[in-house]
Order: structure tokens, then C-alpha cells, then sequence
């Protein structure tokens, strides 16, 4: 039976496992700013409330764009239709939070 | 209302179980139509949140999609009100993931809920409990 053998001459992987963290934070950092900016233009101003209310909290494994009484606003009462102005604004960043992931992974790629 | 309106508004109707639950009926969008309507009191609603078209040169090839799925349940004992809209939330999940969805004009793709809700609205004395999800359809035209 023929037999292959593999011999690592460069093996990169530490490096990335140690890098990939720290830039996967950094890119959560910039993304939540980005989504909060546009939570900024999707909110309904009423009194203004809500919109002063937004804000980024990081956690243990990134970063979350924040508004206390979000329910009420984004997903209805019972007396007042839902405005999901977070959805939107997630969406809106989604293609800038792609584009973020396939370049981190390009550039791994093309280390080495 | 548009087709997948019409299809999801179907297909959550044509449910006994969940008909059996949501008593005050299933509504496409908001179901108050003036402040002077009784409020309901156990209902499913549901509405789009977002949509944006997938071109390949000019030709349109998939329709991503946001719904919301919300159930609602009035109750003076808090907790019961949440049981019974969770009950009718996940009720419409198993309908709408698992069961057949059929959309005229389009081939239905990935479909799923991606995340779940709940809270409780006190309104003039009253809790409404809000058991919700949102749910991410994806439509190819044939």
C-alpha cells in the first residue's frame, strides 16, 4: 500500500489562534458602532427617549448594541404597533460585517 | 398583502392547534385598527421587518426576508399570560419550520427562526405578555 507523509515545515496555527481573538473584538468594536449609528437613524423619536437610550456594552466575547425598553418600541404593545428599527439597522451593517469576515480570512489565507 | 402574506397567513390558519390557542385569530400586521377597539385578548400577529433583493446582473434571484412572529396573551396572573403566548410562539415555529410552506411564484429556500423573545407590557392594570421570534425566509422566483 503507497504511503503518504506530510511534514509541516511552517506551522501557523498558534499564530492565528492567537491573533483571531483580538481581531475578531476589535471587529465586533467597530461593527457595533456601525449598527448603532444606523439604530441612531431607524429609531422613532418621540420624545427622544429611546434614541438617547442607545448604547454599546461589551461583554465577555464582543460587543452589543444596547436600549433598555427596546421591546416595547422594536416588537409592539398591545396598543401600539411593533417598529423594528434594530432589525433594520442590523441589516443595513450586515454587508459591511461580511465584508469584515472574508477579509480576516483572506488575510490568514494568505499568510505563509 | 404579498404572497409569502398570504402564504404564511395560511399556513398558520390552517393549523387547528394553533387556531385552538390564538382565540382572537391570527393578523397580518397589526390587528387594532383605532384606539376604540377592544383590545384582543390571545392572538398571533405577524408582519415583514426587512427585505432586500439579490440580483445577478439584472436579473432578480433570491429574496432574503425578516418576519417577526409575535403572540399575545392577556391574563391578570402574569405568569399564565406568558405560558399561554409562548405556547402559541412555539406552536407557530413547529408550523412554520417544520411544516409545509407553499409560496406562489417562488421556491422557498432556508427558512428557520434565528431568535426568540419575551416580555410583558402593563397596561391601565392589565399584563399582556409578548412571546415572539423572528423568522428569516429566503424566496428564489421560478
Amino acid at each position: 500500500m503507497p504511503k503518504v507523509s506530510v511534514r509541516i515545515t511552517k506551522n501557523l496555527l498558534p499564530d492565528i489562534i492567537r491573533r483571531v481573538p483580538e481581531r475578531a473584538r476589535k471587529m465586533t468594536e467597530v461593527h457595533a458602532e456601525r449598527v448603532l449609528n444606523f439604530a441612531e437613524e431607524e429609531v422613532p423619536v418621540l420624545t427622544g427617549y429611546t434614541k438617547d437610550d442607545l448604547h454599546i456594552e461589551a461583554t465577555s466575547n464582543g460587543h452589543n448594541v444596547v436600549v433598555d425598553d427596546k421591546h416595547f418600541v422594536q416588537n409592539g404593545t398591545s396598543r401600539k404597533p411593533a417598529n423594528p428599527f434594530m432589525t433594520r439597522a442590523v441589516e443595513r451593517a450586515r454587508p459591511a460585517w461580511d465584508e469584515a469576515v472574508h477579509a480576516l480570512a483572506a488575510e490568514f489565507e494568505g499568510k505563509g | 398583502m404579498n404572497a409569502l402574506d398570504t402564504a404564511i397567513l395560511a399556513t398558520l390558519q390552517g393549523d387547528a392547534t394553533l387556531a385552538a390557542l390564538a382565540s382572537d385569530g391570527i393578523h397580518n400586521g397589526f390587528p387594532r385598527q383605532n384606539a376604540t377597539q377592544d383590545l384582543l385578548e390571545r392572538y398571533v400577529e405577524f408582519g415583514e421587518e426587512t427585505g432586500a433583493d439579490v440580483y445577478a446582473w439584472s436579473r432578480r434571484v433570491a429574496i432574503p426576508l425578516i418576519y417577526r412572529v409575535k403572540a399575545v396573551a392577556r391574563a391578570d396572573a402574569s405568569k399564565a399570560a406568558l405560558e399561554a403566548a409562548k405556547e402559541m410562539r412555539e406552536r407557530a415555529d413547529v408550523v412554520l419550520t417544520d411544516g409545509a410552506l407553499v409560496v406562489a411564484g417562488f421556491r422557498v429556500g432556508e427558512r428557520r427562526r434565528y431568535g426568540v423573545f419575551s416580555y410583558e407590557e402593563l397596561a391601565d392594570g392589565v399584563v399582556y405578555a409578548h412571546a415572539g421570534m423572528r423568522y428569516r425566509v429566503r424566496l428564489f422566483p421560478v
